[in-house]
Protein backbone atom coordinates (compact mmCIF):
# COMPACT_ATOMS: atom_id res chain seq x y z
CA UNK A 1 0.00 0.00 0.00
CA UNK A 2 2.70 2.49 -1.02
CA UNK A 3 1.65 6.10 -1.48
CA UNK A 4 2.93 7.55 -4.74
CA UNK A 5 2.25 10.70 -6.76
CA UNK A 6 -0.07 8.73 -9.02
CA UNK A 7 -2.11 7.24 -6.20
CA UNK A 8 -2.67 10.70 -4.64
CA UNK A 9 -3.67 12.15 -8.01
CA UNK A 10 -5.98 9.20 -8.59
CA UNK A 11 -7.65 9.69 -5.21
CA UNK A 12 -8.27 13.39 -5.87
CA UNK A 13 -9.61 12.57 -9.34
CA UNK A 14 -11.92 9.91 -7.87
CA UNK A 15 -13.35 12.33 -5.30
CA UNK A 16 -13.90 15.00 -7.97
CA UNK A 17 -15.50 12.50 -10.37
CA UNK A 18 -17.86 11.00 -7.80
CA UNK A 19 -18.89 14.47 -6.57
CA UNK A 20 -19.68 15.40 -10.16
CA UNK A 21 -21.72 12.22 -10.74
CA UNK A 22 -23.62 12.65 -7.44
CA UNK A 23 -24.42 16.31 -8.10
CA UNK A 24 -25.46 16.00 -11.74
CA UNK A 25 -27.43 12.82 -11.02
CA UNK A 26 -29.38 14.50 -8.20
CA UNK A 27 -30.23 17.55 -10.33
CA UNK A 28 -31.30 15.36 -13.25
CA UNK A 29 -33.25 12.78 -11.23
CA UNK A 30 -35.26 15.38 -9.30
CA UNK A 31 -36.21 16.96 -12.63
CA UNK A 32 -37.02 13.52 -14.10
CA UNK A 33 -39.11 12.60 -11.06
CA UNK A 34 -41.22 15.75 -11.39
CA UNK A 35 -41.59 15.30 -15.15
CA UNK A 36 -42.56 11.62 -14.83
CA UNK A 37 -45.01 12.43 -12.02
CA UNK A 38 -46.49 15.24 -14.12
CA UNK A 39 -46.99 13.18 -17.25
CA UNK A 40 -48.44 10.24 -15.29
CA UNK A 41 -51.06 12.60 -13.87
CA UNK A 42 -51.75 14.35 -17.23
CA UNK A 43 -49.81 17.44 -16.19
CA UNK A 44 -46.71 18.93 -17.75
CA UNK A 45 -44.40 19.11 -14.75
CA UNK A 46 -41.83 21.94 -14.55
CA UNK A 47 -41.61 23.98 -17.77
CA UNK A 48 -40.62 27.53 -16.82
CA UNK A 49 -36.91 27.54 -15.88
CA UNK A 50 -34.63 26.64 -18.79
CA UNK A 51 -35.49 24.37 -21.75
CA UNK A 52 -38.12 21.77 -20.69
CA UNK A 53 -37.71 23.11 -17.12
CA UNK A 54 -34.27 21.45 -16.92
CA UNK A 55 -32.85 24.19 -14.70
CA UNK A 56 -35.74 24.01 -12.22
CA UNK A 57 -33.72 21.85 -9.81
CA UNK A 58 -30.75 24.22 -9.96
CA UNK A 59 -33.06 27.08 -8.97
CA UNK A 60 -34.53 24.95 -6.16
CA UNK A 61 -31.02 24.07 -4.97
CA UNK A 62 -30.03 27.76 -4.82
CA UNK A 63 -33.22 28.48 -2.87
CA UNK A 64 -32.46 25.68 -0.39
CA UNK A 65 -28.87 26.92 0.03
CA UNK A 66 -30.09 30.38 1.04
CA UNK A 67 -32.65 29.10 3.53
CA UNK A 68 -32.14 29.25 7.27
CA UNK A 69 -31.41 25.99 9.08
CA UNK A 70 -33.63 25.78 12.13
CA UNK A 71 -32.42 23.80 15.15
CA UNK A 72 -35.23 22.60 17.43
CA UNK A 73 -34.50 23.74 21.00
CA UNK A 74 -34.97 20.27 22.49
CA UNK A 75 -32.94 18.55 19.76
CA UNK A 76 -29.72 16.70 20.44
CA UNK A 77 -27.57 19.09 18.39
CA UNK A 78 -24.47 16.95 17.62
CA UNK A 79 -26.61 14.00 16.48
CA UNK A 80 -28.95 16.37 14.63
CA UNK A 81 -26.00 17.69 12.60
CA UNK A 82 -24.28 14.31 12.14
CA UNK A 83 -27.31 12.38 10.88
CA UNK A 84 -27.55 13.74 7.28
CA UNK A 85 -23.77 13.42 6.91
CA UNK A 86 -23.85 9.77 8.05
CA UNK A 87 -26.63 9.20 5.50
CA UNK A 88 -24.66 10.67 2.60
CA UNK A 89 -21.05 9.52 3.09
CA UNK A 90 -21.55 5.71 2.79
CA UNK A 91 -23.37 5.97 -0.56
CA UNK A 92 -20.68 8.36 -1.73
CA UNK A 93 -17.93 5.85 -0.88
CA UNK A 94 -19.91 2.92 -2.25
CA UNK A 95 -19.71 4.43 -5.77
CA UNK A 96 -15.94 3.81 -5.79
CA UNK A 97 -15.92 0.15 -7.01
CA UNK A 98 -18.76 0.63 -9.56
CA UNK A 99 -17.47 0.13 -13.12
CA UNK A 100 -18.97 2.25 -15.91
CA UNK A 101 -17.06 0.40 -18.63
CA UNK A 102 -14.21 -2.08 -18.85
CA UNK A 103 -11.69 0.68 -18.17
CA UNK A 104 -13.76 3.46 -16.55
CA UNK A 105 -13.73 2.57 -12.87
CA UNK A 106 -12.44 4.47 -9.85
CA UNK A 107 -10.88 1.53 -8.07
CA UNK A 108 -11.08 -2.18 -8.89
CA UNK A 109 -11.72 -4.21 -5.74
CA UNK A 110 -12.05 -7.99 -5.78
CA UNK A 111 -14.67 -7.60 -3.04
CA UNK A 112 -16.51 -4.65 -4.62
CA UNK A 113 -19.99 -6.12 -4.24
CA UNK A 114 -19.41 -6.89 -0.54
CA UNK A 115 -18.26 -3.31 0.03
CA UNK A 116 -21.42 -1.90 -1.59
CA UNK A 117 -23.66 -4.19 0.50
CA UNK A 118 -21.83 -3.34 3.73
CA UNK A 119 -21.97 0.42 3.14
CA UNK A 120 -25.63 0.20 2.15
CA UNK A 121 -26.38 -0.87 5.71
CA UNK A 122 -24.98 2.35 7.16
CA UNK A 123 -27.69 4.47 5.52
CA UNK A 124 -30.27 3.21 7.99
CA UNK A 125 -28.11 4.25 10.94
CA UNK A 126 -28.22 7.82 9.60
CA UNK A 127 -32.02 7.67 9.39
CA UNK A 128 -32.26 6.27 12.94
CA UNK A 129 -30.00 9.01 14.34
CA UNK A 130 -32.02 11.66 12.47
CA UNK A 131 -35.24 10.35 13.97
CA UNK A 132 -33.79 10.16 17.44
CA UNK A 133 -31.82 13.40 17.40
CA UNK A 134 -34.61 15.89 16.77
CA UNK A 135 -36.92 14.83 19.63
CA UNK A 136 -40.09 14.61 17.58
CA UNK A 137 -42.56 11.74 17.82
CA UNK A 138 -43.21 11.56 14.07
CA UNK A 139 -39.50 11.49 13.34
CA UNK A 140 -38.91 8.73 15.88
CA UNK A 141 -41.80 6.68 14.48
CA UNK A 142 -40.38 7.05 10.97
CA UNK A 143 -36.92 6.01 12.16
CA UNK A 144 -38.15 2.93 14.01
CA UNK A 145 -40.10 1.92 10.91
CA UNK A 146 -36.95 2.28 8.81
CA UNK A 147 -35.03 -0.05 11.13
CA UNK A 148 -37.84 -2.63 11.12
CA UNK A 149 -37.86 -2.39 7.34
CA UNK A 150 -34.12 -3.01 6.95
CA UNK A 151 -34.44 -6.23 8.97
CA UNK A 152 -37.28 -7.38 6.71
CA UNK A 153 -35.67 -6.78 3.31
CA UNK A 154 -31.92 -7.14 3.80
CA UNK A 155 -31.84 -10.94 4.15
CA UNK A 156 -33.97 -11.53 1.00
CA UNK A 157 -31.84 -8.94 -0.83
CA UNK A 158 -28.65 -10.84 0.00
CA UNK A 159 -30.29 -14.15 -0.91
CA UNK A 160 -31.18 -12.66 -4.33
CA UNK A 161 -27.56 -11.58 -4.90
CA UNK A 162 -26.04 -14.95 -3.89
CA UNK A 163 -27.24 -16.93 -6.98
CA UNK A 164 -25.61 -14.31 -9.22
CA UNK A 165 -22.35 -14.68 -7.29
CA UNK A 166 -22.63 -18.46 -7.70
CA UNK A 167 -23.09 -18.04 -11.47
CA UNK A 168 -20.27 -15.52 -11.87
CA UNK A 169 -17.93 -17.04 -9.30
CA UNK A 170 -16.61 -13.67 -8.11
CA UNK A 171 -17.40 -10.66 -5.88
CA UNK A 172 -15.72 -8.19 -8.23
CA UNK A 173 -18.30 -6.02 -10.01
CA UNK A 174 -16.18 -5.86 -13.15
CA UNK A 175 -15.68 -9.63 -13.29
CA UNK A 176 -19.45 -10.16 -12.87
CA UNK A 177 -20.08 -8.13 -16.04
CA UNK A 178 -17.25 -9.90 -17.88
CA UNK A 179 -18.83 -13.24 -16.91
CA UNK A 180 -22.05 -12.14 -18.66
CA UNK A 181 -20.14 -11.35 -21.83
CA UNK A 182 -19.60 -15.02 -22.59
CA UNK A 183 -23.10 -16.22 -21.64
CA UNK A 184 -26.43 -14.39 -21.49
CA UNK A 185 -27.41 -11.63 -19.08
CA UNK A 186 -28.05 -13.10 -15.64
CA UNK A 187 -31.63 -11.74 -15.67
CA UNK A 188 -32.47 -14.60 -18.08
CA UNK A 189 -30.89 -17.25 -15.84
CA UNK A 190 -32.32 -15.77 -12.65
CA UNK A 191 -35.71 -14.18 -13.45
CA UNK A 192 -37.04 -14.84 -9.93
CA UNK A 193 -34.02 -13.30 -8.25
CA UNK A 194 -34.18 -10.34 -10.66
CA UNK A 195 -37.83 -9.67 -9.84
CA UNK A 196 -37.29 -10.05 -6.08
CA UNK A 197 -34.23 -7.79 -6.28
CA UNK A 198 -36.31 -5.07 -7.95
CA UNK A 199 -38.81 -5.21 -5.07
CA UNK A 200 -36.03 -5.30 -2.48
CA UNK A 201 -34.21 -2.23 -3.86
CA UNK A 202 -37.50 -0.31 -3.85
CA UNK A 203 -37.68 -1.15 -0.14
CA UNK A 204 -33.99 -0.45 0.36
CA UNK A 205 -34.13 3.08 -1.06
CA UNK A 206 -37.28 3.93 0.96
CA UNK A 207 -39.32 4.54 -2.15
CA UNK A 208 -43.08 4.38 -2.39
CA UNK A 209 -44.95 1.95 -2.06
CA UNK A 210 -42.52 1.18 0.81
CA UNK A 211 -41.67 4.71 1.99
CA UNK A 212 -42.67 4.21 5.62
CA UNK A 213 -39.77 6.20 7.00
CA UNK A 214 -41.29 9.43 5.66
CA UNK A 215 -44.92 8.52 4.78
CA UNK A 216 -46.17 12.11 4.24
CA UNK A 217 -49.85 11.35 4.85
CA UNK A 218 -49.20 9.58 8.18
CA UNK A 219 -46.06 11.08 9.74
CA UNK A 220 -45.86 14.68 8.40
CA UNK A 221 -42.45 14.00 6.80
CA UNK A 222 -41.15 11.13 8.93
CA UNK A 223 -37.52 11.14 9.96
CA UNK A 224 -36.69 14.51 8.36
CA UNK A 225 -39.70 16.40 9.78
CA UNK A 226 -37.52 18.87 11.70
CA UNK A 227 -34.88 19.42 9.02
CA UNK A 228 -34.81 22.52 6.87
CA UNK A 229 -32.65 24.19 4.24
CA UNK A 230 -29.50 22.46 3.08
CA UNK A 231 -29.62 19.75 5.78
CA UNK A 232 -32.99 18.66 4.43
CA UNK A 233 -31.61 18.54 0.92
CA UNK A 234 -28.64 16.45 2.09
CA UNK A 235 -31.14 13.69 2.90
CA UNK A 236 -32.52 13.97 -0.60
CA UNK A 237 -29.05 13.97 -2.12
CA UNK A 238 -28.38 10.76 -0.15
CA UNK A 239 -31.66 9.19 -1.27
CA UNK A 240 -31.19 9.96 -4.96
CA UNK A 241 -27.56 8.86 -4.89
CA UNK A 242 -28.64 5.65 -3.19
CA UNK A 243 -31.21 5.10 -5.96
CA UNK A 244 -28.47 5.65 -8.54
CA UNK A 245 -26.18 3.19 -6.76
CA UNK A 246 -28.88 0.52 -6.37
CA UNK A 247 -29.79 0.87 -10.06
CA UNK A 248 -26.14 0.61 -11.06
CA UNK A 249 -25.73 -2.57 -9.02
CA UNK A 250 -28.96 -3.97 -10.48
CA UNK A 251 -27.80 -3.36 -14.05
CA UNK A 252 -24.37 -4.86 -13.30
CA UNK A 253 -25.79 -7.97 -11.61
CA UNK A 254 -28.67 -8.72 -13.96
CA UNK A 255 -28.52 -6.68 -17.20
CA UNK A 256 -24.86 -7.00 -18.13
CA UNK A 257 -23.60 -3.57 -17.00
CA UNK A 258 -21.86 -1.76 -19.85
CA UNK A 259 -22.44 -4.58 -22.40
CA UNK A 260 -24.50 -3.69 -25.46
CA UNK A 261 -24.23 -3.27 -29.23
CA UNK A 262 -23.11 -0.19 -31.22
CA UNK A 263 -23.09 2.47 -28.47
CA UNK A 264 -20.02 2.82 -26.20
CA UNK A 265 -20.04 1.14 -22.77
CA UNK A 266 -20.63 4.06 -20.39
CA UNK A 267 -23.69 5.16 -22.40
CA UNK A 268 -25.23 1.66 -22.15
CA UNK A 269 -24.49 1.67 -18.44
CA UNK A 270 -26.20 5.05 -17.94
CA UNK A 271 -29.17 3.97 -20.10
CA UNK A 272 -29.67 0.87 -17.95
CA UNK A 273 -29.29 2.85 -14.70
CA UNK A 274 -31.89 5.40 -15.77
CA UNK A 275 -34.17 2.60 -16.95
CA UNK A 276 -34.19 1.26 -13.39
CA UNK A 277 -34.66 4.77 -11.96
CA UNK A 278 -37.62 5.26 -14.31
CA UNK A 279 -39.08 1.93 -13.12
CA UNK A 280 -38.81 3.07 -9.50
CA UNK A 281 -40.58 6.35 -10.34
CA UNK A 282 -43.25 4.40 -12.18
CA UNK A 283 -43.82 2.29 -9.04
CA UNK A 284 -44.02 5.41 -6.91
CA UNK A 285 -46.65 7.22 -8.96
CA UNK A 286 -48.87 4.20 -9.69
CA UNK A 287 -48.90 2.10 -6.48
CA UNK A 288 -50.51 3.30 -3.24
CA UNK A 289 -48.46 2.92 -0.07
CA UNK A 290 -49.01 -0.42 1.71
CA UNK A 291 -49.45 -0.62 5.47
CA UNK A 292 -46.46 -1.24 7.77
CA UNK A 293 -47.66 -4.66 8.93
CA UNK A 294 -48.35 -5.64 5.30
CA UNK A 295 -44.76 -4.71 4.39
CA UNK A 296 -43.35 -6.75 7.29
CA UNK A 297 -45.60 -9.70 6.41
CA UNK A 298 -44.53 -9.43 2.78
CA UNK A 299 -40.84 -9.28 3.64
CA UNK A 300 -40.76 -12.15 6.11
CA UNK A 301 -43.43 -14.49 4.71
CA UNK A 302 -43.12 -14.07 0.94
CA UNK A 303 -39.79 -12.52 -0.06
CA UNK A 304 -37.64 -14.51 2.37
CA UNK A 305 -38.98 -18.05 1.66
CA UNK A 306 -39.05 -17.57 -2.12
CA UNK A 307 -35.54 -16.11 -2.26
CA UNK A 308 -34.18 -18.85 0.00
CA UNK A 309 -35.83 -21.51 -2.17
CA UNK A 310 -34.50 -19.85 -5.32
CA UNK A 311 -30.98 -19.80 -3.89
CA UNK A 312 -31.14 -23.46 -2.77
CA UNK A 313 -32.47 -24.57 -6.18
CA UNK A 314 -29.74 -22.60 -8.00
CA UNK A 315 -27.05 -24.10 -5.77
CA UNK A 316 -28.49 -27.60 -6.29
CA UNK A 317 -28.69 -27.25 -10.06
CA UNK A 318 -25.15 -25.88 -10.24
CA UNK A 319 -23.86 -28.74 -8.08
CA UNK A 320 -25.50 -31.32 -10.39
CA UNK A 321 -24.37 -29.75 -13.71
CA UNK B 1 13.16 12.67 -0.94
CA UNK B 2 10.64 15.20 0.28
CA UNK B 3 7.66 13.52 -1.36
CA UNK B 4 8.29 10.26 0.47
CA UNK B 5 8.46 12.21 3.71
CA UNK B 6 5.12 13.86 2.83
CA UNK B 7 3.52 10.51 1.96
CA UNK B 8 4.73 9.00 5.22
CA UNK B 9 3.27 11.96 7.11
CA UNK B 10 -0.13 11.48 5.47
CA UNK B 11 0.06 7.79 6.28
CA UNK B 12 0.90 8.41 9.93
CA UNK B 13 -1.77 11.09 10.27
CA UNK B 14 -4.50 8.82 8.87
CA UNK B 15 -3.40 6.02 11.16
CA UNK B 16 -3.37 8.33 14.19
CA UNK B 17 -6.84 9.69 13.44
CA UNK B 18 -8.15 6.13 13.17
CA UNK B 19 -6.65 5.27 16.56
CA UNK B 20 -8.14 8.41 18.11
CA UNK B 21 -11.54 7.54 16.62
CA UNK B 22 -11.40 4.03 18.11
CA UNK B 23 -10.36 5.16 21.59
CA UNK B 24 -12.75 8.14 21.72
CA UNK B 25 -15.59 5.93 20.50
CA UNK B 26 -14.86 3.31 23.13
CA UNK B 27 -14.74 5.93 25.91
CA UNK B 28 -18.01 7.46 24.60
CA UNK B 29 -19.69 4.07 24.61
CA UNK B 30 -18.81 3.52 28.26
CA UNK B 31 -19.02 6.99 29.80
CA UNK B 32 -21.90 8.84 28.14
CA UNK B 33 -25.27 9.08 29.83
CA UNK B 34 -27.65 9.02 26.87
CA UNK B 35 -28.09 5.62 25.24
CA UNK B 36 -27.93 7.03 21.71
CA UNK B 37 -24.61 8.72 22.40
CA UNK B 38 -23.21 5.44 23.71
CA UNK B 39 -24.54 3.74 20.58
CA UNK B 40 -22.86 6.34 18.38
CA UNK B 41 -19.58 5.72 20.21
CA UNK B 42 -19.92 1.99 19.61
CA UNK B 43 -20.49 2.57 15.87
CA UNK B 44 -17.45 4.89 15.75
CA UNK B 45 -15.25 2.23 17.32
CA UNK B 46 -16.51 -0.51 15.00
CA UNK B 47 -15.93 1.61 11.88
CA UNK B 48 -12.51 2.62 13.20
CA UNK B 49 -11.51 -1.01 13.70
CA UNK B 50 -12.62 -1.71 10.13
CA UNK B 51 -10.35 1.12 8.98
CA UNK B 52 -7.51 -0.44 10.97
CA UNK B 53 -8.02 -3.77 9.17
CA UNK B 54 -7.86 -1.97 5.83
CA UNK B 55 -4.69 -0.22 6.92
CA UNK B 56 -3.10 -3.52 7.92
CA UNK B 57 -3.66 -4.84 4.40
CA UNK B 58 -6.84 -6.89 4.63
CA UNK B 59 -9.79 -5.20 2.84
CA UNK B 60 -11.87 -8.39 3.18
CA UNK B 61 -11.73 -8.30 6.98
CA UNK B 62 -12.50 -4.57 6.92
CA UNK B 63 -15.64 -5.07 4.82
CA UNK B 64 -16.70 -8.04 6.95
CA UNK B 65 -16.22 -5.95 10.10
CA UNK B 66 -18.53 -3.25 8.71
CA UNK B 67 -21.06 -5.78 7.45
CA UNK B 68 -21.29 -7.93 10.58
CA UNK B 69 -20.59 -5.53 13.43
CA UNK B 70 -21.96 -2.26 12.08
CA UNK B 71 -24.55 -3.62 9.66
CA UNK B 72 -25.93 -6.50 11.68
CA UNK B 73 -25.03 -6.09 15.37
CA UNK B 74 -25.45 -2.31 15.55
CA UNK B 75 -28.67 -2.34 13.51
CA UNK B 76 -30.04 -5.00 15.88
CA UNK B 77 -29.08 -2.79 18.84
CA UNK B 78 -30.66 0.17 17.03
CA UNK B 79 -33.87 -1.81 16.64
CA UNK B 80 -33.89 -2.41 20.39
CA UNK B 81 -33.18 1.29 21.00
CA UNK B 82 -36.03 2.41 18.78
CA UNK B 83 -38.48 0.30 20.82
CA UNK B 84 -37.73 2.09 24.09
CA UNK B 85 -38.50 5.68 25.02
CA UNK B 86 -35.99 5.71 27.87
CA UNK B 87 -32.91 7.76 27.11
CA UNK B 88 -30.90 6.25 29.99
CA UNK B 89 -30.52 9.15 32.43
CA UNK B 90 -29.20 7.04 35.29
CA UNK B 91 -25.63 7.16 34.06
CA UNK B 92 -22.56 5.99 35.93
CA UNK B 93 -22.57 5.13 39.60
CA UNK B 94 -19.70 6.12 41.86
CA UNK B 95 -17.16 3.25 41.95
CA UNK B 96 -16.64 1.47 45.28
CA UNK B 97 -13.33 0.18 46.61
CA UNK B 98 -13.46 -2.58 44.02
CA UNK B 99 -13.38 0.09 41.29
CA UNK B 100 -9.60 -0.08 41.24
CA UNK B 101 -9.56 -3.61 39.76
CA UNK B 102 -10.55 -2.85 36.11
CA UNK B 103 -7.92 -0.10 35.60
CA UNK B 104 -5.27 -2.41 37.05
CA UNK B 105 -6.23 -5.25 34.71
CA UNK B 106 -6.28 -2.86 31.75
CA UNK B 107 -2.84 -1.48 32.58
CA UNK B 108 -1.42 -4.97 33.04
CA UNK B 109 -2.79 -6.10 29.66
CA UNK B 110 -1.56 -2.95 27.91
CA UNK B 111 1.88 -3.39 29.48
CA UNK B 112 2.20 -7.01 28.46
CA UNK B 113 1.11 -6.24 24.88
CA UNK B 114 3.63 -3.40 24.60
CA UNK B 115 6.35 -5.59 26.12
CA UNK B 116 5.57 -8.35 23.61
CA UNK B 117 5.58 -5.90 20.69
CA UNK B 118 8.83 -4.18 21.68
CA UNK B 119 10.86 -7.19 20.55
CA UNK B 120 9.27 -7.22 17.09
CA UNK B 121 10.73 -5.59 14.02
CA UNK B 122 8.94 -2.42 12.82
CA UNK B 123 7.76 -2.35 9.20
CA UNK B 124 7.07 0.89 7.33
CA UNK B 125 4.17 -0.19 5.14
CA UNK B 126 2.06 -3.31 5.68
CA UNK B 127 1.75 -5.58 2.66
CA UNK B 128 -1.64 -6.53 1.27
CA UNK B 129 -2.41 -9.99 2.61
CA UNK B 130 -3.46 -12.71 0.20
CA UNK B 131 -6.87 -13.61 1.57
CA UNK B 132 -7.65 -16.59 -0.66
CA UNK B 133 -6.12 -19.15 1.80
CA UNK B 134 -8.94 -18.24 4.23
CA UNK B 135 -11.52 -19.60 1.78
CA UNK B 136 -9.42 -22.62 0.86
CA UNK B 137 -8.87 -23.52 4.50
CA UNK B 138 -12.57 -23.08 5.34
CA UNK B 139 -13.41 -25.62 2.62
CA UNK B 140 -10.55 -27.98 3.47
CA UNK B 141 -9.01 -28.11 6.89
CA UNK B 142 -11.90 -26.54 8.78
CA UNK B 143 -14.76 -27.98 6.71
CA UNK B 144 -16.68 -29.50 9.63
CA UNK B 145 -16.96 -26.35 11.81
CA UNK B 146 -17.78 -24.33 8.70
CA UNK B 147 -20.58 -26.74 7.75
CA UNK B 148 -21.94 -26.77 11.31
CA UNK B 149 -22.09 -22.95 11.33
CA UNK B 150 -23.77 -22.82 7.93
CA UNK B 151 -26.35 -25.41 9.01
CA UNK B 152 -26.97 -23.36 12.17
CA UNK B 153 -27.56 -20.22 10.08
CA UNK B 154 -29.87 -22.03 7.64
CA UNK B 155 -31.85 -23.40 10.60
CA UNK B 156 -32.10 -19.86 11.99
CA UNK B 157 -33.47 -18.53 8.67
CA UNK B 158 -35.98 -21.39 8.36
CA UNK B 159 -36.93 -20.86 12.01
CA UNK B 160 -37.58 -17.17 11.34
CA UNK B 161 -39.80 -18.10 8.38
CA UNK B 162 -41.77 -20.65 10.41
CA UNK B 163 -42.19 -18.25 13.35
CA UNK B 164 -43.54 -15.65 10.95
CA UNK B 165 -45.80 -18.08 9.07
CA UNK B 166 -47.43 -19.90 11.99
CA UNK B 167 -50.32 -17.93 13.44
CA UNK B 168 -49.95 -16.99 17.06
CA UNK B 169 -52.65 -18.16 19.46
CA UNK B 170 -54.27 -15.62 21.69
Amino acid sequence: MMITEISILRTLLTIAGITLVVGINAVFVVWLERKVAGHMQFRLGPTEVGPFGLLQTVADGLKLLSKQIIFPSSADTPIFILAPIICLIPVFVALVPVPFSKTLQAHELDIGLLLVIALGLLNTLGILLAGWGCDNKYALLGASRAVAQILAYKIPLLLCILPVILLAGTFSLREIVVAQQESMWFAFYQPVAFFMYLIAITMETNRSPFDFAEAESELVAGFHTEYSGMMFSLFFLAEYTYMFLASAIASILFLGGWLGPILPGPIWMLLKIYFFLFLMMWFRWTFPRVRVDQMLTFGWKILLPISLLNFLITAGVMAVL
Amino acid sequence: MSFERFALDIYALTFASLLIQIVVGAVMAVMFKKLVHCFLGLVMTMVGVAGLYYFLGSPLLAVMQIMIYVGAVCVAIAFGLSLTHKTGEEGLQAPGPRGIVPPLITLAMLGSVLLGLSKREWVGYPQKIDESPIGTMLLGEYLLPFEVISILLTVAVIGAISVALIKRRR
